[in-house]
């Protein structure tokens, strides 16, 4: 699978929130890294057609997605950075609403759900209401519904905020995993999360996509700069303070 | 005071109490305003009320028992039905029940001695026997003198007026939804942690709930108290017996007016107290204040069916006035004489009421410091939140199983507060239904009804012979009056023997004006068959004319508020719930979460609109069929006189149909033009403030007079019938009105789904 990015456009009145954005992706882990306000919200929001382009084409396999409609729809898995969800549903229950919005037929997602919930780690609280759940399990269940239907394009938006390091370790792992046969987009900006499991990195800053490219090939880039590491050893975090902030020494 | 400040600084809240206390002054003085319209008196009043009084104090200083045969004659004198005549009607109303009051008190006695000779009753260790034992005693000190003729009016009206009570528990519920406010912006723990969060936090909120109940009666009842006099006057009568007051004719105590209105103060606050704490409770008790809120409505709902379903007769009477609902309908409550029967002794239903609300109130306070004390902010350990949690899990493996519908509507119930909703309108629905078939009718129309009975169905030659013959009977019995007459005036007969002789032909003038006006109604739909040529029957119009005529505008009017304020608070969050909620990325991102969303929503609104108009029609249809019947439902239309305009074959059921059609494509119309706002609103305040300015408060103007409102309300396109008035039904002043509704809300329908399935909702 394809999923192409052209020229992508998108302005709030004056304000420029991504500025044509082109770019390739297929099956693998993208990892978007940039600052807050950086525009990979809004990038990811315009990949799910939450909000108008300004201008630009989005295709999967050569076909815009404005004119696939529902089928478009039925490829993707989204987990929104806002937790976005129904406070009064249980845990269960919320997984059973998503399904029905995604089309799943119900003994389907029976399997589905148990599965899941074994996955994100919440089965014991499955049966209590999404209003008593902590940060951590509020995320878990985000990414469980996103999970949902076995999609072709997942996209992620700070998959890993609010969790314990156990929990972001098995997470890590898990996204690794699904890379090998989806196109997985993950916004962040803990580079730890995405530095052993990431692909491809896209640098973004300013609604611009600054750098790309596989992160053993970025942190040769900056090697050859002579600057130090942070922390004694290169890593993305130095790919990171290289490219994407002014006060980098 | 803090505590106070904060409240005090709640901008939404303080709004929401001034338009509670302007409200509350504007109806009570819109009812003395509809008293009067009700009469068909073409004054103010104040003009009324001046004559009103005027004539109290003409016959102040009369006896009694002669002032209804004064006003009799003083009423034969106006020709015209005016201010005058009514201000005698309501003396003489007065009168008479001073009058019947002496007859009252000896029936306590005579029922007393009834009792003694029949065996079963007679036992002095039984219920019967000692009630009556009682209720002598109790009576014993209240003498027919201290009932005096006077200005009670303005208290008598003071009294009924009931929509202060749903007011004052309105504000009181919006003052405890405050104590949470920490929950809902989640500083709860922020606060449970701090020295002063717990037990004493919840110490002040009680004190706060006790004053600003007395406070909020003080000042709602006490505007009403100074309207009313302002209006009608009678505050010298405020030194009288409450007994002059018909409603408080059971009240065995010696108040005067001015006592009894402390008692019924104190008793108010005591139940408001112990309704308000009720809430807090419940609201803090319980984690998820939704269920909370929800527990308080299904209380609520279960206390009014057993208040107003349980009759005086039952046993099960305490269930009756120990309840909730007995608190907030005090004033009739307080005019009882009811003794229950506690292992067989009769207590006082007010004593019993009292020592409920002390002993709720009792517990219910240290309760709710308890809780605030003990309770953790999101603990579920204690028993009334493992059972909650349970039920909960027992609904959501149900709602599971749901289809996409059913989850939606499981959405507006729980979360969007649908449930509670549902439970007013049942309520609101409910206290529209009518408790009595009685109506009286004078004695006219008493013979009119006797004859449609006696020829309904019948076709117009049949009933025309009927006519005749009852024309001849008035004949002979004109002909035997005017015998009696002649005998009298040739000195053949006494004056006493002619009065009893005549005495027998009292009915004559009424039965002929009857039959005059019976053959009158079946001349025109004679006509009317002979023009249309549609087959007619003979149907008693009565209900029909109160239900479809030129005047049911009025309820109509009432019924376009009601069904649209409960349209609107169910549908304004259908979109912008998940926008709130920020579920809409989630949503939208979905096979389903466009257009199938979308379908649901309007599918929704078709399904409230139908049981909005099946409710609310049905309880307008219910109180016609109580009090009138509905007899011929497959008669032509046109056998209703006041539908004659219509020259259709329709049967009358057939039209009523196509009434209850219209009326429901009218509200999904509307309801499609609230949902085009949830979709634009950010915020539910946007949603529901904007369609309730639009929607609701132009019809609520309509209701209450106001005429140019009438170009922006849907009032009279929901009554059908005030569009139809008396002219051919198709007609572009019907028909443009009704496409343009239609017009608007496909143009609504289709922007919303343009807004939600492929435009920005940000």
């Amino acid at each position: 699978m394809k999923l192409e990015l052209k020229e992508l456009r998108k302005c709030y009145g004056n304000k420029e929130a991504l500025k044509e954005l082109t770019y390739s992706l297929e099956d693998g882990i993208y990892a978007l890294l940039g600052p807050n306000g950086a525009g990979k919200s809004t990038l990811m929001n315009l990949i799910t057609d939450n909000i108008k382009r300004t201008s630009g084409i989005i295709r999967v396999d050569g076909q815009e997605i404005l004119d696939m409609g529902k089928s478009y729809r039925k490829l993707i898995g989204y987990m929104p950075q806002q937790q976005g969800n129904y406070d009064q549903f249980t845990g269960k229950t919320f997984l059973y609403y998503i399904a029905e919005l995604k089309g799943i037929k119900k003994r389907e997602a029976k399997k589905q759900i148990e599965s899941l919930l074994k996955v994100v780690n919440l089965e014991a609280e499955a049966n209590r209401k999404i209003a008593g759940y902590s940060g951590g399990m509020k995320q878990r269940i985000l990414l469980a519904q996103a999970l949902l239907g076995d999609p072709r394009i997942l996209i992620l938006d700070e998959p890993t905020a609010g969790l314990d390091p156990k929990e972001r370790i098995r997470l890590r792992n898990f996204i690794g995993n699904l890379g090998k046969e989806k196109i997985v987009i993950v916004a962040t900006h803990i580079v730890s999360d995405i530095e052993t499991i990431a692909d491809h990195v896209l640098l973004i800053k300013g609604g611009s996509l600054i750098h790309s490219g596989a992160p053993e090939k970025l942190i040769e880039i900056v090697k050859e700069q002579g600057k130090e590491p942070i922390g004694g050893r290169y890593s993305l975090e130095d790919v990171y303070m290289y490219f994407l902030e002014d006060d980098y020494e | 005071m803090n505590e106070l400040r904060r409240i005090g600084r709640n901008k939404k809240f303080l709004a929401f109490v001034i338009v509670i206390v302007v409200l509350n002054s504007f109806l009570f003085y819109k009812e003395q305003q509809d008293r009067v319209k009700e009469q068909e008196i073409n004054e103010s009043v104040w003009t009324v009320a001046k004559e009103y009084r005027e004539q109290i104090g003409y016959y102040k200083d009369t006896p009694v028992s002669e002032i209804t045969k004064k006003i009799e004659a003083a009423k034969s004198e106006e020709v015209e039905w005016n201010a005058i005549q009514y201000a005698l009607t309501l003396v003489s109303k007065e009168a008479d029940y001073l009058s019947s009051y002496p007859e009252f008190l000896e029936k306590i006695d005579e029922n007393m001695d009834k009792y003694n000779k029949v065996s079963i009753f007679a036992n002095k260790d039984g219920f019967t026997y000692r009630n009556s034992e009682k209720t002598v005693e109790d009576f014993s000190d209240r003498t027919k003198e201290e009932l005096v003729l006077g200005n009670y009016i303005g208290m008598e009206y003071f009294f009924q007026f009931t929509i202060t009570d749903y007011l004052l528990v309105l504000l009181l519920i919006g003052l405890c939804m405050q104590f949470v406010t920490e929950k809902r912006n989640g500083l709860l723990n922020v606060i449970h942690s701090t020295a002063n969060g717990r037990a004493r936090l919840a110490a002040k909120r009680v004190g706060i709930i006790a004053v600003i109940s007395f406070l909020a009666i003080i000042v709602l009842y006490g505007a009403n108290i100074v309207l009313a006099l302002q209006i009608y006057g009678g505050t010298n009568e405020l030194s009288n017996a409450i007994q002059c007051i018909e409603q408080y004719m059971k009240v065995d105590e010696s108040y005067n007016i001015r006592t009894f209105l402390i008692y019924y103060m104190s008793g108010k606050y005591m139940g408001m107290l112990a309704i308000s704490l009720f809430t807090y409770l419940m609201v803090t008790a319980i984690s998820d204040t939704t269920v909370g809120v929800l527990i308080i409505g299904l209380v609520g709902a279960i206390e009014y069916i057993l208040y107003t379903k349980i009759p005086v007769q039952s046993s099960f009477i305490v269930f009756k006035y120990i309840n909730l609902f007995s608190m907030v309908d005090y004033e009739n409550v307080a005019g009882l004489y009811v003794n229950v029967n506690i292992f067989g002794q009769p207590v006082d239903i007010h004593l019993l009421l009292l020592v409920m609300d002390m002993v709720g109130i009792a517990i219910m306070i240290p309760g709710v410091i308890w809780v605030g004390a003990r309770k953790y902010p999101n603990g579920r350990e204690n028993i009334l939140g493992i059972v909650i949690d349970k039920i909960t899990e027992g609904i959501a493996h149900l709602v599971s199983k749901m289809h996409f519908l059913g989850f939606e509507l499981f959405k507006n119930c729980v979360f969007q507060g649908g449930l509670m909703i549902t439970i007013i309108m049942l309520i609101v629905a409910h206290d529209g239904i009518r408790s009595s078939s009685y109506k009286s009718y004078d004695k006219v129309n008493t013979y009119l009804n006797h004859f449609y009975k006696e020829k309904e169905g019948a076709d117009i030659k049949e009933v025309q012979r009927y006519i005749a013959e009852q024309e001849q009977d008035i004949k002979k019995s004109e002909t035997e009056l005017s015998t009696i007459e002649e005998s009298y005036a040739s000195g053949k007969i006494t004056y006493s023997e002619y009065i009893n002789q005549s005495a027998a032909y009292d009915f004559l003038k009424d039965k002929r004006d009857a039959v005059d006006l019976f053959a009158k109604r079946i001349s025109k739909l004679q006509k009317y068959e002979v023009e249309t040529g549609v087959k007619i029957s003979v149907v008693n119009p009565n209900g029909y004319t109160m239900l479809l005529g030129s005047d049911s505008y009025k309820t109509h009017r009432a019924f376009a508020c009601k069904v649209l304020l409960f349209l609107v608070l169910f549908v304004h969050l259908l979109f912008v719930y998940e926008k709130q909620t920020k579920a809409y990325f989630l949503v939208r991102a979905t096979v389903r979460g466009r257009g199938g969303f979308f379908t649901r929503k309007v599918l929704q609104i078709i399904l409230v609109s139908g049981i909005l108009v099946c409710v609310f029609f049905g309880v307008e249809l219910y109180n016609i069929n109580m009090v009138y019947g509905m007899p011929g439902l497959d008669a032509a239309v046109g056998s209703i006189e006041c539908l004659q305009y219509m020259k259709s074959d329709l049967s009358i059921r057939q039209f009523m149909g196509l009434l209850f059609i219209v009326r429901w494509l009218v509200l999904v119309g509307v309801g499609m033009m609230v949902l085009l706002l949830s979709v634009l609103s950010k915020k539910r305040e946007q949603a529901l403030w904007g369609a309730i300015v639009l929607f609701v408060i132009p019809t609520v103007l309509v209701l209450i007079g106001v005429k140019q409102a009438r170009m922006v309300s849907f009032s009279s396109l929901l009554s059908v019938v005030e569009l139809l008035g008396n002219q051919p039904v198709i007609r572009t002043g019907v028909i443009i009105p009704y496409l343009t509704v239609m017009a608007i809300a496909i143009i609504c329908i289709t922007l919303t789904k343009k807004i939600w399935c492929k435009g920005t909702v940000v």
